[in-house]
């Protein structure tokens, strides 16, 4: 069983229970995660037992699309009774007492959480290096990262150790992981998911994304997930629903828009290919976003800014780890990354700084998200590559530029709030994946599942080998 | 002005720390100044900016509100932020 739709008719059918498909993933976690190290927490007995109480719910025709479907969650978004810890020492013990929206609504359907899945602390990073529990492998070559901050969510769903995953994504954390472990990753549209239960790390760019096989299993998780929550002011009322209806739809009439410039920034040939694709089979224009030069800046100041106002709650009084003193208790318990972020933050949002550098940053933001609208009403859709580069080796050195660098293609995406949906196109050398990204007009992730989908049907992907 | 950040950031740091975060903070703060650019730009061409871009809903309640209240029919007559360049 490869895809959700298939799983949900062996469980309707009687072909599987719910229990064996449940013990399917977790022998695969207990075969894989030692190596991959994509779980912090595995929740063996109380997935047994939900997926117990889901069978009976099959058994008497009472299911719901997710009735039964094992799944993971990314460990900053708040499951009732089981640790969500962020991946930082801060918040080593911390189990909440409430499920984040999203949680709830997949618990809701019968869905069977297997585990937490780990990330770059607070999710601030972009290769899983940054987590208090350790790196996450790359499934496909275990020298390499698998990319971050949804480094175990992709991780997790390239070897088989969940059929689905939940991340977050605040600058490309779902779709460059996703990317980067050859797999489907879609961020939706700022407000389609509730941020309900999501730990925050920038509030005005995080958002629960969805790492899964294909670009169908996403808009399957989308439908049970999505729309306004009253718990959650910017969650929006716009969200359509019914993500699948334009699957196997024709893309003949697609207009696409390709940023030539970004195409032209990659180190990866094979990328070209995906341009050959589309001026087969549909319409493409080529498109010039002269501000998105300006993105990785505007992304850093902003979500540092953020960063800084967020995570002041943690003084080890209130919340999170507690030692001798607040100074103590925050200097153990953040991580470098985390630190520095909010240093940074502080530097931007002091008096002398914030009108030189957030509030131009602000500007920045404005003009790429003005920059992308206008863009958007010359075509349907916009491609462009997922990253600068295939993974990096674990202990290959590098420096701020280049890390940040890496979320140069797709932190216009959060900036601007529009959703994006990335898949593989291609392998390199070392047989890394490699993937490209679909942006689609707000609140119209059909239109890029759909194409994503169609790309999917025409490309064989390649598994890894563990 | 880096020392004084290190020196109040409300957690422990030692000498090395500091170093570090000293030599970093200073290479990001030269990527910001790619920001000052776009900000001289816009005082030149006269940009205005909708700060609130990510809630179009309710920015475009808030411009309804604003000329109400000013009794203005002009978005831009009443010097409210608009999300475009004019």
């Amino acid at each position: 069983m490869h895809s959700l739709s298939e799983m949900r008719n062996s469980l309707d059918q009687k072909i599987i229970s719910s229990t064996e498909l449940t013990k399917i993933y977790l022998d695969n976690i207990k075969k894989y995660n030692n190596e991959i190290n994509a779980f912090i927490t595995v929740c063996e007995e109380g997935a047994i037992e939900a997926a117990k109480n889901a069978q009976k719910l099959i058994d008497k025709n009472q299911s719901s699309f997710m009735t039964g479907i094992p799944l993971a969650i990314k460990d900053n978004i708040c499951t009732k009774g089981i640790k969500t810890t962020c991946a930082s020492k801060m918040l080593e013990d911390f189990t909440p007492f409430y499920n984040a929206t999203a949680t709830e609504r997949l618990i809701n359907q019968g869905a069977i959480i297997l585990g937490k899945t780990n990330l770059d602390e607070f999710g601030m990073g972009d290769s899983n290096k940054n987590s208090y529990f350790g790196i996450v492998k790359n499934p496909y070559n275990q020298n390499y990262v698998s990319g971050g901050s949804s480094g175990g969510s992709a991780a997790c769903v390239a070897a088989k150790m969940a059929p689905v995953a939940l991340g977050t994504d605040t600058g490309g954390s779902v779709r460059q992981p996703a990317a980067l472990c050859g797999i489907t990753g879609l961020k939706p549209t700022y407000g389609t998911i509730s941020r309900y239960g999501l730990i925050a790390f920038a509030s005005s760019l995080d958002q629960i994304g969805i790492c899964a096989k294909s670009a169908e299993d996403t808009g399957y998780i989308l439908n049970s997930i999505y729309g306004k929550d009253p718990k959650d002011s910017t969650s929006s009322h716009k969200s359509k629903g019914n993500y699948l209806k334009l699957i196997d739809m024709p893309i003949k009439d697609i207009k696409i828009g390709i940023i030539t410039d970004f195409f032209e920034k990659c180190q990866t040939p094979q990328l070209f290919d995906v341009i050959d694709y589309f001026k087969k089979n549909s319409n493409i224009i080529e498109i010039s976003l002269p501000s998105a030069k300006y993105g990785i800046a505007s992304y850093l100041a902003i979500s540092s800014a953020e960063t800084s106002a967020n995570l002041s709650k943690y003084d080890g009084i209130k919340y999170g780890h507690n030692s001798d003193s607040i100074e103590t208790s925050r200097g153990e318990a953040f991580g470098k990354e985390v630190k520095k972020r909010i240093l940074f933050g502080n530097y931007i949002l002091s008096e002398e700084n914030y009108d030189k550098y957030f509030k131009s940053a602000q500007t920045a933001r404005s003009k790429i998200k003005t920059e992308y609208y206008e863009a958007l009403e010359k075509c349907d859709i916009i491609i462009s590559p997922t990253t600068v580069t295939t993974a990096q080796e674990i202990y290959s050195p590098g420096n701020n530029k280049q890390e940040y660098s890496q979320d140069l293609f797709t932190v216009c995406s959060s900036l601007t709030g529009l959703p994006e949906i990335t898949t593989t196109c291609g392998y390199d050398h070392n047989n890394l994946p490699i993937g490209f990204s679909i942006i689609g007009k707000a609140f119209d992730e059909a239109t890029i599942i759909s194409v994503a989908d169609r790309f999917e049907k025409d490309f064989k992907r390649k598994e890894p080998i563990l | 002005m880096i020392d004084l950040l290190l020196k109040n950031s409300g957690f422990y740091i030692d000498k090395n720390e500091h170093n570090m975060f000293k030599s970093e903070l200073t290479e990001m703060i030269e990527e910001l100044e790619i920001l000052t650019k776009i900000c001289e730009y816009d005082t030149e061409n006269r940009v205005c900016v909708d700060y609130s871009t990510l809630r179009e809903d309710e920015t475009e309640k808030s411009f309804q509100k604003t000329d109400i209240l000013s009794n203005s029919k002009s978005k831009t007559d009443v010097g409210f932020i608009i999300n475009k360049v004019i």
